[in-house]
């Protein structure tokens, strides 16, 4: 619910994922784990306050009310992302464009499946 | 599961590729700017998350890849945010664009129950194959992000300026004048004069063959110095070159863009 509406809310200003970091000083890493929800919302007001003028919201606004709800209901909830090894497997990729052109041996899928992991883990 | 040992890659021919990139350019405001706005489109068009993590580049000489579930593209974060790697990450999206437009239907098919079903079925897809789906990809990126159109006329723009500045002997030269042309104009399209250059050909050859195979010639270095490249029908019928010589270009050797594909992404990582 939190993650994507801060999303939705980035999304109204066309301002991607890279300029908005890059603006705000966000590591993009995370900033995209609150968007997926990988993460939890943040439960110190003066950050959250922060996040919400970064996107644009008024104090007292309807949205703002709303952004601070959302990280409410969600700051305690356990993060439904974290998928089990077979439900990840469907979401692999299939075809990768090495600098080098060739075909990932299967050492470097077994990085791969680690870094996969990694995206899905707070 | 099929047997990924028979796996093929779809048949999608310069002329369908070209098509689907500018169908999707034309169909949204960020693919309409100059440069085109792919970040944009991925993220606010297309409703891809970009999940940029570290190591992807480093590890696995990867720079971006599309997930299978079709909704999220793992970007290299050093080079997502890096201002130097910013033209080469914008072709890498392009490309796994190209993925999601040109290739749904296989990743559709694809679902995998484990890891090690995942390992084992990518490993033993022809190399060949994994080839021709990568070079569409890589075709549909260069289209999208260089249109056709903008190209002719900021080239010749760019001809005239140097013409104007008393470089019309040099600027009838040669592949450096289209070097020297394509490194002037690259950054209007946010690609590397690399991509300029070779889209740059792709249009020169697509004219010449236009023109029913009659020389094409511009005066400036639009003039394609490249052998001629494989024609659709070719591609169509790769498999049954051997059985179909009508179909090679007299006194030519039948020609696996396989090849050219994997030259283009080593030049293609080392020029941007």
């Amino acid at each position: 619910m939190f993650g994507k509406f801060i999303k939705e809310l980035r999304a109204r200003q066309r301002l991607g994922l890279r300029e908005f970091c890059l603006e705000h000083g966000h590591d993009p890493s995370n900033r995209s784990k609150f968007e997926r929800e990988v993460l939890a919302p943040p439960r110190d007001e003066e950050t959250l306050r922060t996040w919400a003028k970064q996107l644009g919201l008024k104090p007292g606004s309807d949205d703002w009310l709303k952004f601070f709800e959302y990280a409410a209901v969600d700051a305690g909830r356990i993060p439904d992302h974290i998928l089990e090894d077979e439900e990840l497997a469907a979401h692999l990729p299939v075809f990768f464009r090495t600098l080098s052109g060739q075909k990932p041996s299967r050492e470097d899928m077994e990085k791969l499946l680690a870094i996969i992991k990694g995206t899905r883990r707070p | 599961m099929n047997d990924p040992r028979k796996f093929k890659a779809p048949y999608n021919p310069k002329a369908r590729i070209w098509q689907e990139a500018d169908r999707l350019r034309a169909a949204h405001p960020a693919g309409r700017e100059l440069p085109v706005k792919v970040l944009d489109l991925a993220e606010f068009d297309l409703h891809l998350y970009l999940v940029p993590v570290d190591g992807l580049r480093e590890q696995l000489d990867i720079d971006a890849l599309l997930m299978g579930d079709l909704k999220s593209v793992l970007v290299d974060k050093r080079a997502f945010m890096s201002p130097r790697l910013e033209y080469r990450m914008r072709f890498s999206v392009a490309h796994e664009i190209g993925h999601l437009v040109l290739h749904r239907d296989i990743y559709g098919g694809l679902q995998h129950a484990t890891a090690k079903e995942w390992f084992d079925y990518i490993s033993a897809i022809p190399e060949v194959e994994y080839g021709w789906v990568e070079w569409q990809a890589y075709e549909f990126a260069g289209r999208l992000l260089v249109p056709p159109d903008a190209l002719r006329e900021t080239f010749q723009a760019a001809i005239q300026s140097a013409q104007a500045a008393g470089y019309a002997d040099w600027l009838a030269a040669d592949e450096a004048a289209l070097d020297y042309i394509a490194t002037r104009i690259a950054p209007k399209f946010g690609v590397s004069a690399e991509v300029i250059a070779k889209r740059s050909r792709a249009i020169s050859a697509t004219r010449k063959s236009a023109q029913n195979g009659l020389s094409y010639s511009t005066s400036g270095p639009m003039r394609s110095t490249e052998p001629r490249p494989m024609r659709f029908d070719a591609w169509r019928s790769r498999d049954r070159l051997e059985s179909t010589p009508r179909l090679r270009t007299p006194g030519t050797k039948p020609c696996f863009p396989i090849c050219s594909r994997l030259r283009v992404t080593r030049s293609e990582s080392t020029s941007v």
